[in-house]
C-alpha cells in the first residue's frame, strides 16, 4: 500500500514538477525512523484535536475510501504491465552503463525515456482527472468533518516527536506566569546591568537565534544573518534598557521580533505555490500541500492509529 | 579552704558576694539600655521601620485591639494579628498597632491578553484587557496554578514598577482584570487601580475565589463591573480538602455579587478524584440555577498538575464533556470548557436556536453571530455585555 501511494505522489510530482527527487545517501535509515516519526507526529495531532469519536469514525472511512482508490490504480493490468516494461529499459540501461565506462546508448536512453513518457500520458489521460476529482472530494468531506477551529490547529501543525506546547501545556485560565524560554530569556537580559556582559549575552543569544532559523526554519544568506544578529542585539538592549510598565507593554512585539520571521515562510510557501501553477495550471486542483491531506487522508499511517483509537476505550468520566 | 573565695590558677578571683553583685549590675545596665534604645525609637523611628511607615499604604476592614494587636475583617477568618505579624493571607502586616496593606501598588504580574483569559465569555469578548495581580492569597488551593506568586508575600517576589495611567494609556486596552491571585485580599489596590480606569472610562473585573466578608464586598462590588467567582467545590467537606477554608462565604458572596445586578461567570476547576463526581456536578449546576440564575455562565475548567496535586492526571476530556453534559441538563444556558481547545464546549451557543453565536479557539474569540446583545439567527437577547 505505501508503495503504491508512493508511486502516486511521483506521479503526481513528475507532473507538477521538473526536478527529479533527490535520494539522501541515508535514505534506508531513514525510512525506518521516518515510519515511527511520521505517526508519533500524527498521534501528537490527534490529541490536540480532540476529535470526538464521530470524527474519527468519519476520517477513518475516508481513509478506507482512499485505499480502495488506490487499489483499483494498483490493478490497473496497463499500468502494471507498463510499470514492468520500464523497470525492464530502465534495468538495461543501467547494465548497459555499467559495463561501458565512458559511452552511451542512445537507442536504450529513447526506450526508457519513451517508456516514462508513455506512463505518465497513461495516468494524465486515465487517472489524473479522476485522481484530482476524488481527492477534491475526500479533501472537502475532511474539511466538513472537522470544525474550523480543528482545521486552523492542523494548518498551523507542523510534525514533531514532542508535541508543540500549545497542545501539552496549552496556556490556561488566570495563569499568570508563561514557562514560556523566551520569555525567561528576556527576564534574564532584563536583569542584566554591566553593559559588558550585556553585549557578550545579546551576541551569545543573537547567533543561537540565526543558528535555529537558518537549520528549521529557513536558509539565511550571509547579508540576511548579518542584518537579523544587529536586530536581535538591538531588540535586547531595547528590553533592557525599557521601565517595566513598557516592558510590559512592549514585550509580545519584543518576542515577535526575536522569532523567525513566520511572514517570511509563509511568502515563501506562497511562492512555491505560485511556481508550481505556474508551470502547470491544473496541478493545484488537487491540493497537495494542503496539511489536512498530508497528515490526516493518508491512509498507511491514519488507519491503524484511528482503528486503535477507536478500539481504546475512553479514560475518565464523572464518577 | 576557705568557703567564700573560689580560686583558679590565671583567673581573677571574686568572693561569692562580689559575684552576686557584679551580675546584678550587668543586669540593671542591659535592662537600662533596652528602655533608652526603645525610647529612642519613640523619638526617632528606627532604620527599618522608616521605610515601612513611608511606603506601606494603610489596610482596610481592620480592628485595632489591645497590646498592638489588630483584626482582621477582611475575610472569614478574621484573624488577630500580633505587631510585626502578617495576616494569612500575607498581604496585610501589622506594624505597631496598624494593619498595612503589603502589595498596595505592587503587582508582581501585568499582561495584556485577551479578556476570555478570566475566563470571562460574556463580557466584551475579543477585547485586550491589562490583566494585573500582587502576590497574596487566603486560600491554599492544593492545585494552585499560581502558588509561586499566591502562596508568597508580596515581600518575596520582584514587583514590577508599574504605572496604571501609562499602562492604561499606552496599551490599547478595552478593560482592567485583578486576577491570578487573589484581589479580596487587596482591596485598597482594587479600589486604586478602579479609580485609574475610570478615569478612562475602562470596566473593571476582578477574578476572585470569593473568600470575603459582606462589608468589604460590598465595598468592592461599587467599585467593579465584573465578576469571575471561582466555586471550587459544592460540599463543604470538599471545599476543605481542596482549599482550607469553608464553602458558605462563597456562596453568600456569589449570590451578593449577582444581586448587585453586576456581571457574573462561575469557574469550577473539575480535579480529577476531588471534585468530579456526578451528584457533586449536579448540585452545583442546580445551586446555579437556583441561586444565581440558568442565564449565568458556568465555565468547567481542565486541570493540568500543580502545586500539590502534581501526581494527579490533568482532566480527562471525557470527564468535562459529562460535566457540561450534566450542566446543560440541569438546565444552565451557557456551560464552557475552558483549558481545553480545541473543542466545541468552547463556544457559545443561543439557548433558543441552538446556533453557534460566538466561536472561540480556546481563548481567542474568532467569531461573533451576534446584532448587539441579540443573536444574529433568531434574536434572543444573549445575557452580558458585548459591545
Amino acid at each position: 500500500m505505501k508503495e503504491l501511494i508512493i508511486i502516486s505522489i511521483i506521479f503526481l510530482l513528475s507532473l507538477i514538477s521538473a526536478s527529479p527527487l533527490k535520494a539522501s545517501p541515508f535514505q534506508d535509515q531513514f525510512i525506518e525512523l521516518k515510519y515511527y516519526h511520521d505517526r508519533i507526529s500524527v498521534l501528537n495531532l490527534l490529541n490536540g484535536l480532540n476529535l470526538s469519536e464521530q470524527q474519527m469514525q468519519k476520517l477513518l472511512e475516508l481513509n478506507y475510501d482512499i485505499k480502495k482508490f488506490l487499489e483499483k490504480f494498483k490493478n490497473d493490468p496497463d499500468i502494471v504491465s507498463l510499470k514492468a516494461r520500464y523497470k525492464k529499459d530502465l534495468k538495461e540501461l543501467y547494465e548497459y552503463l555499467l559495463n561501458h565506462p565512458e559511452q552511451e546508448d542512445k537507442r536504450l536512453q529513447g526506450k526508457a525515456v519513451a517508456c516514462n513518457a508513455k506512463m505518465k500520458e497513461y495516468f494524465k489521460n486515465e487517472y489524473q482527472n479522476e485522481m484530482e476529482k476524488f481527492y477534491n472530494n475526500i479533501l472537502k468531506k475532511a474539511n466538513k468533518t472537522l470544525t474550523p477551529e480543528q482545521i486552523e490547529v492542523v494548518n498551523s501543525f507542523k510534525p514533531c516527536i514532542v508535541p508543540p506546547k500549545d497542545f501539552r501545556d496549552p496556556v490556561r485560565a488566570g495563569q499568570a506566569l508563561s514557562d514560556s524560554r523566551i520569555k525567561k530569556m528576556l527576564e534574564n537580559v532584563r536583569k542584566i546591568e554591566d553593559p559588558r556582559r550585556l553585549e557578550t549575552v545579546c551576541e551569545r543569544i543573537a547567533n543561537k537565534i540565526i543558528n535555529i532559523t537558518h537549520e528549521r526554519f529557513y536558509k539565511m544568506s550571509a547579508d540576511e544573518k548579518t542584518n537579523k544578529r544587529n536586530e536581535i542585539i538591538q531588540t535586547l538592549k531595547q528590553a533592557n534598557a525599557l521601565s517595566d510598565t513598557d516592558y510590559e507593554l512592549k514585550e509580545d512585539e519584543i518576542i515577535q521580533r526575536l522569532t523567525p520571521d513566520t511572514a517570511k515562510l509563509y511568502k515563501m510557501r506562497k511562492k512555491a505555490q505560485k511556481d508550481i501553477l505556474e508551470r502547470d495550471p491544473k496541478s493545484l486542483d488537487v491540493d497537495l500541500t494542503s496539511p489536512v491531506r498530508k497528515f490526516l487522508l493518508d491512509p498507511p499511517v491514519v488507519i491503524p492509529i484511528l482503528e486503535k483509537r477507536l478500539t481504546i476505550e475512553r479514560q475518565g468520566g464523572l464518577r | 579552704m576557705d568557703p567564700e573565695y573560689c580560686h583558679t590558677e590565671g583567673m581573677p578571683i571574686f568572693s561569692r558576694r562580689e559575684c552576686l553583685r557584679l551580675m546584678c549590675r550587668t543586669g540593671a545596665g542591659l535592662a537600662a539600655t533596652q528602655v533608652a534604645l526603645k525610647a529612642l525609637d519613640w523619638f526617632i523611628p528606627s532604620a527599618q521601620a522608616r521605610p515601612l511607615s513611608k511606603s506601606l499604604h494603610q489596610a482596610m476592614f481592620f480592628k485595632k485591639m489591645s497590646r498592638q494587636r489588630v483584626q482582621c475583617e477582611l475575610c472569614p477568618r478574621t484573624m488577630i494579628i500580633s505587631a510585626g505579624k502578617s495576616c494569612f493571607c500575607r498581604t496585610r502586616k501589622n506594624v505597631k498597632g496598624t494593619l498595612y496593606a503589603l502589595g498596595f501598588d505592587k503587582p508582581c504580574v501585568v499582561n495584556f491578553e485577551p479578556i476570555e483569559r478570566g475566563p470571562l465569555y460574556h463580557f466584551y469578548p475579543g477585547n485586550k484587557t491589562m490583566s494585573l495581580g500582587a502576590a497574596g492569597c487566603n486560600l491554599n488551593c492544593l492545585y494552585c496554578q499560581n502558588y509561586e506568586l499566591a502562596q508568597r508575600s508580596p515581600e518575596e517576589v520582584k514587583t514590577i514598577d508599574l504605572e496604571p495611567a501609562a499602562a492604561i494609556r499606552k496599551g490599547g486596552i478595552k478593560s482592567v482584570t485583578i486576577t491570578y491571585t487573589d484581589p479580596a485580599c487587596q482591596p485598597e489596590y482594587v479600589i486604586e487601580i478602579a479609580k485609574t480606569a475610570k478615569k478612562y472610562n475602562l470596566p473593571v473585573i476582578l477574578c476572585t475565589a470569593g473568600y470575603i466578608n459582606f462589608k468589604p464586598l460590598e465595598h468592592i462590588i461599587s467599585f467593579v463591573d465584573a465578576f469571575a467567582v471561582t466555586l471550587k467545590a459544592i460540599t463543604d467537606e470538599m471545599y476543605l480538602k481542596l482549599t482550607g477554608v469553608h464553602l458558605e462565604p462563597v456562596l453568600r458572596t456569589i449570590k451578593h455579587i449577582k444581586k448587585s445586578g453586576k456581571w457574573l461567570e462561575i469557574v469550577t476547576l473539575v480535579v480529577p478524584g476531588y471534585n468530579d463526581d456526578r451528584k457533586g456536578i449536579q448540585t452545583a449546576a442546580t445551586w446555579i440555577r437556583d441561586n444565581v440564575g440558568k442565564d449565568t455562565p458556568w465555565h468547567l475548567s481542565r486541570f493540568t498538575p500543580h502545586y500539590k496535586l502534581t501526581k494527579l492526571p490533568p482532566t480527562p476530556r471525557k470527564t468535562l464533556e459529562e460535566a457540561r453534559k450534566e450542566g446543560l441538563k440541569a438546565g444552565l444556558d451557557y456551560v464552557y470548557i475552558t483549558n481545553l481547545a480545541p473543542h466545541r464546549g468552547n463556544h457559545t451557543y443561543c439557548p433558543n436556536c441552538q446556533k453557534k453565536i460566538v466561536e472561540r479557539l480556546g481563548f481567542k474569540t474568532k467569531k461573533i453571530n451576534m446584532n448587539g446583545g441579540d443573536c444574529k439567527f433568531c434574536g434572543k437577547k444573549i445575557p452580558g455585555k458585548w459591545s
